[in-house]
């Protein structure tokens, strides 16, 4: 960037951050305001307590307690957040601060540059490598006209300029961008802050250092998975589309190595189905149940109980008659003839 | 004597403050950010990177930066 530019550049975004920060002192709701309010809402909850300790009304106590407590406690923090937001009290930044702040970023970054026709300050990054995924160089765009609508990120895109997108997501250029939009994460309070006081330098080197590091706790993909997710069978990679996930053992599987329960419909990979014994179809583990009587797996559809033991047993194991099962189906012998020519003792012989 | 300094960790600070006369970088680092390492930060002065033995001098602009933040998705 020339003197000439790099002044033309500063002018600009001195302009529409004070416009910016015009904007910002016009919506501020009177801190008076603030606190009047919070000690209205305290002084009527404190005399609800007091009416009602009066009377003897114990039961709602605790509540009208709990209440007085909240507003105070809301009171104490909008005073001691007014308190600490003296300290940073806003400053004016002057035309050379702008103009120093474009001096860093040409030595801090790869690139900088402007795009007039979209009002952009570019700054770009050396490609990035996390892990073993090279996600390519990316250009941090500042549209200054948008600064001054809203001082903080959505002013700011984060551009991938040799994409090397997630392969579950087009929109997903980094782990923790997406479409263009940065998520800061521990970032966002300081990110906040340097955009909000013109301190465009250490705002986009806080950008980097965010881009720079991975956090895999809370990727929008992480990298592991960046190439797609193998199928946990037979390793094959699949599009999201054509990946489906086994709530039986919690891992993802292609088509081929997925199936599903034949009496829930759930999917679930080979592994975690089983085969009833009886009409031979698979199921999952919650849909099958093993006979303690045959020790077979039978599924929800051929299972029976047994009125006599409560057990579980196939439907075709019950006795036709009684509904036994074969252990508590006695068979009962049938009477021979010399049996039947026996006299049959009675009481009273 | 007074500095500017722009505190980038955590919620973000910018304010100018009182140090003693003659402290050097590394100094002003250990007393700032106590239990950190400086190599995890990026240190400027008036803009620019600086030695550890630097001397501070009136006026200075000192900035401290981390270079490593978490990001982190919407969802989490």
């Amino acid at each position: 960037m020339t003197h000439q530019e790099r002044l033309r550049v500063a002018l600009q975004l001195q302009k529409y951050w004070q416009l910016g920060q015009e904007r910002q002192l016009q919506s501020v709701v009177p801190i008076s305001t603030v606190i009047a309010t919070y000690l209205k809402r305290l002084r009527h909850s404190e005399d609800l307590l007091s009416l009602a300790r009066s009377r003897g009304l114990h039961l709602i106590e605790p509540l009208l307690e709990e209440k007085t407590q909240f507003h105070a406690r809301s009171l104490r923090i909008t005073l001691q957040d007014q308190e600490s937001s003296q300290h940073t009290v806003r400053r004016s930044f002057a035309l050379r601060d702008f103009y120093q702040d474009l001096v860093q970023l040409e030595q801090e970054f790869a690139d900088v540059r402007v795009n007039w026709e979209e009002s952009q300050l570019i700054v770009e990054t050396e490609p990035i490598i996390l892990g073993d995924v090279e996600l390519g160089h990316f250009s941090l765009r500042l549209d200054w006209k948008q600064w001054a609508q809203d001082p903080i990120l959505a002013c700011l895109k984060v551009v991938a300029e040799e994409p090397n997108t997630a392969e579950m997501s087009d929109e997903i250029s980094h782990p923790h961008v997406r479409e263009g939009e940065l998520c800061a994460g521990d970032a966002l309070s300081a990110l906040h802050k340097a955009f909000e006081e013109g301190r465009l330098a250490e705002g986009f080197l806080i950008v980097h250092a965010v881009l720079t590091n991975y956090n895999a706790k809370s990727a929008y993909v992480r990298l592991e998975e960046w190439q797609g997710i193998p199928c946990y069978d037979c390793g094959d990679v699949t599009n999201p589309d054509d990946r489906s996930y086994c709530d039986g053992c919690d891992h993802d599987y292609c088509q081929n190595c997925i199936s599903c329960c034949s009496s829930c419909s759930d999917s679930r990979c080979l592994s975690c189905l089983g085969e009833c014994s009886i009409c031979n179809e698979r199921c999952c583990a919650t849909c099958s149940e093993t006979s303690p009587i045959s020790d077979q797996v039978i599924c929800r559809s051929c299972r029976e109980i047994c009125p006599g033991c409560q057990g579980t047993v196939g439907a075709s194991d019950l006795h036709a008659e009684t509904g036994l099962c074969p252990d508590c189906h006695v068979e009962t012998p049938e009477p021979s003839e010399e049996s039947l020519d026996e006299p049959v003792e009675t009481a009273a012989s | 004597m007074k500095v500017f300094y722009v505190n980038n960790d955590g919620g973000g600070f910018a304010d100018t403050i009182e140090i003693s006369d003659g402290q050097t970088v590394q100094q002003f680092f250990q007393e700032r950010m106590p239990n950190r390492k400086a190599q995890d930060y990026l240190i400027r002065v008036n803009r620019l990177p600086v030695s550890a033995d630097q001397v501070l001098r009136e006026q200075d602009r000192i900035s401290i930066t981390a270079t490593k933040i978490h990001g982190a998705s919407l969802a989490a």
